[in-house]
């Protein structure tokens, strides 16, 4: 494996269509040494407490799906307007710049260093081959609300090569969050292995 | 003391005051939904001075303008719940700047059920106050729009919202209205005249052709935005509407429209054409799209790159087509149902126009800086 740099990444940036895909990229200031700046993007589900005691991603929770957006608001906002981030609070968000890898990359996502200060954490991980906006799941773990605002560049990705160039997409069954322009609640609960697991405690004194 | 009479009616005026001021205390970012939110009470208040001698308002003309306010604050309550269809607006937004509307603020209703709709321009609260002489400082006029919540991140499916405007804009220079005041010689060129009934009274007829003609006129102003889109949901979601008195069938609407778009000449669509002309004799209803190079993106799953305002309305006819297209998504991609196509383009097709529209504005503010 070996880390993009700004050359490999502003040549990979080029071409039509371009081995790497990031729309819009406003500055090429963004792209820095072994990194690359994205920045927030507008749309916001922002989690909320409800009647249920908890979100049940458990194997019993058949209608789970359904229940899980319930703890989620979604709110929109213009380029420019600010976003409170609240103590202890989840937010779904997603990055301004869709992004698209080649199959023989991977990306990981930080904070960038000026954020974490704040106490605002993300992180996360893209597949080689991804395609669409990256899913940002911030949380103040500060004590003091936090302004942020859309556009800024909030996270940063660190691109690598992979040994071989994957079939990620290929797969029988379409990816969970492929394509993807908007934050989206968890899947968890749709993980068919729930079904197995219940059936192994179900039986367990059997 | 409040007289019987006016009991319900003043405790309305007291509920949308209350409703107006949760509004103005929002969260939004627009200063002219600021602005006209706060005109809008100040009328209220007015009108709410039951004591005044000096601006007697009769109680007929209370209650129009409290209705019009009524209707007005679910279009308002849309605007400012931080869920605006940022996208289409943006594209409507464009289309009535063609047509000379730019005094004008576009707010949106998410309706539950299936209906698009564009209010009345005389509906319109600061109209209303115009027309009974109060004294008011609007600075921009609203246009209403409402679509179904469903569509709400499904840009494609939300272009009947261009005939709905077209309707703003006939009702704003009431040209086909004024064709029809004397186009006796038309009528039977009318798409649908074999349906007339030949027992209509003259005046039937021609409120039939005004009708259908102003109908005819905003889908060849939706046409003239998104092309074939204009005949896709009707042709889709109501195939076999018939001719009624208020509207044309779905057959002749959506044969109209396909003349437009191969340029065909007929009597009746030249008429409209005629109609439309600027002050230069260039008509209005042209074709104003053209359509981006959707393929090579949407085929990798990426978000095409829009050039143009003409691009950005063209957006729309290239993604249906593309959404139309069998063999998508191709090897190595895991195939998707026809659901999920549908539910991808819509989002690929958001985020091209949300992409312009942010290029737009930074290039334009770094001017601005820079300058």
């Amino acid at each position: 494996m070996s880390i993009w740099t700004k050359s490999k990444i502003k040549e990979a940036l080029a071409g039509s269509p371009a081995k790497l895909g990031i729309q819009p990229l406003l500055t090429e200031g963004q792209i820095n040494e072994v990194t690359i700046d994205l920045r927030l993007g507008y749309d916001f589900l922002v989690s909320v407490l409800t009647r249920d005691p908890s979100i049940d991603i458990s194997a019993n929770a058949f209608d789970s799906q359904a229940r899980l957006s319930a703890h989620f608001q979604e709110t929109r906002r213009e380029l420019g307007t600010p976003f409170v981030l609240y103590p202890n609070q989840l937010v779904l968000v997603s990055t301004l710049e869709y992004i698209s890898l080649p199959p023989n990359a991977y990306a990981d996502v930080f904070p960038r260093s000026s954020y974490s200060k704040l106490g605002v954490g993300l992180g996360g991980m893209l597949q080689p081959g991804y395609r669409g906006c990256v899913p940002l799941e911030l949380l103040n773990h500060g004590n003091v609300p936090v302004t942020l605002t859309v556009g800024s560049r909030i996270c940063q990705i660190r691109i690598m090569d992979t040994v071989h160039d994957t079939n990620y997409h290929g797969q029988q069954e379409p990816r969970k969050y492929y394509g993807q322009v908007r934050p989206t609640v968890s899947k968890a609960a749709g993980d068919i292995e729930l079904q197995l697991l219940k059936s192994i405690a179900k039986n367990l004194d059997a | 003391m409040v007289s019987k009479d006016s009991l319900l009616h003043n405790s309305v005026l007291h509920l949308i005051l209350g409703q107006l001021t949760q509004l103005a205390q929002g969260h939004f970012f627009s200063n002219d939904l600021q602005s006209y939110i706060g005109q809008l009470q100040k009328v209220l208040l007015q009108l709410a001075d039951t004591e005044s001698e000096k601006t007697p308002i009769l109680p007929e003309a209370k209650r129009l303008v409290t209705d019009a306010v009524w209707r007005a604050t679910q279009y308002l309550a849309g605007s400012t719940s931080n869920r605006i269809p940022y996208e289409i607006v943006y594209s409507l937004k464009h289309a009535l700047e063609d047509w000379g509307v730019r005094d004008c603020v576009i707010t949106t209703s998410l309706l539950k059920s299936s209906d698009f709709s564009c209010e009345r321009i005389n509906s319109a609260p600061a109209k209303i106050c115009a027309e009974l002489m109060l004294k008011t400082e609007f600075s921009v006029d609203l246009v209403q729009v409402a679509f179904p919540e469903i569509f709400e991140h499904s840009p494609i499916f939300c272009t009947p919202l261009y005939h709905e405007i077209g309707h703003y804009v006939e009702e704003r220079y009431q040209r086909i209205t004024g064709m029809a005041t004397h186009a006796e010689d038309l009528i039977e060129h009318l798409p649908d005249h074999p349906y007339l009934n030949i027992n209509y009274s003259e005046q039937s007829h021609r409120e039939i052709f005004r009708d259908h003609s102003i109908e005819h006129f905003c889908d060849i102003f939706a046409a003239s935005y998104v092309g074939e889109c204009a005949a896709f949901y009707i042709e889709q979601w109501a195939p076999d509407q018939p001719f009624t008195v208020t509207h044309p069938s779905t057959q002749s609407r959506v044969e109209l429209i396909h003349a437009f778009l191969e340029e065909r000449s007929s009597p009746y669509l030249d008429a409209l054409l005629e109609t439309s002309k600027d002050s230069e004799g260039n008509s209005m209803l042209k074709r104003r799209f053209i359509l981006p190079a959707v393929e090579a993106f949407y085929a990798d799953i990426r978000p095409c790159e829009i050039q143009s305002v003409e691009e950005l309305h063209g957006v729309f006819p290239a993604s249906l087509a593309f959404m139309q297209t069998p063999g998508f998504p191709a090897p190595p991609l895991a195939p998707m149902n026809n659901e999920k196509v549908a539910a991808t383009i819509n989002g690929l097709a958001e985020k091209s126009i949300r992409n312009f529209m942010i290029k737009r504005a930074w290039n334009e503010h770094l001017d601005k800086i820079k300058n």
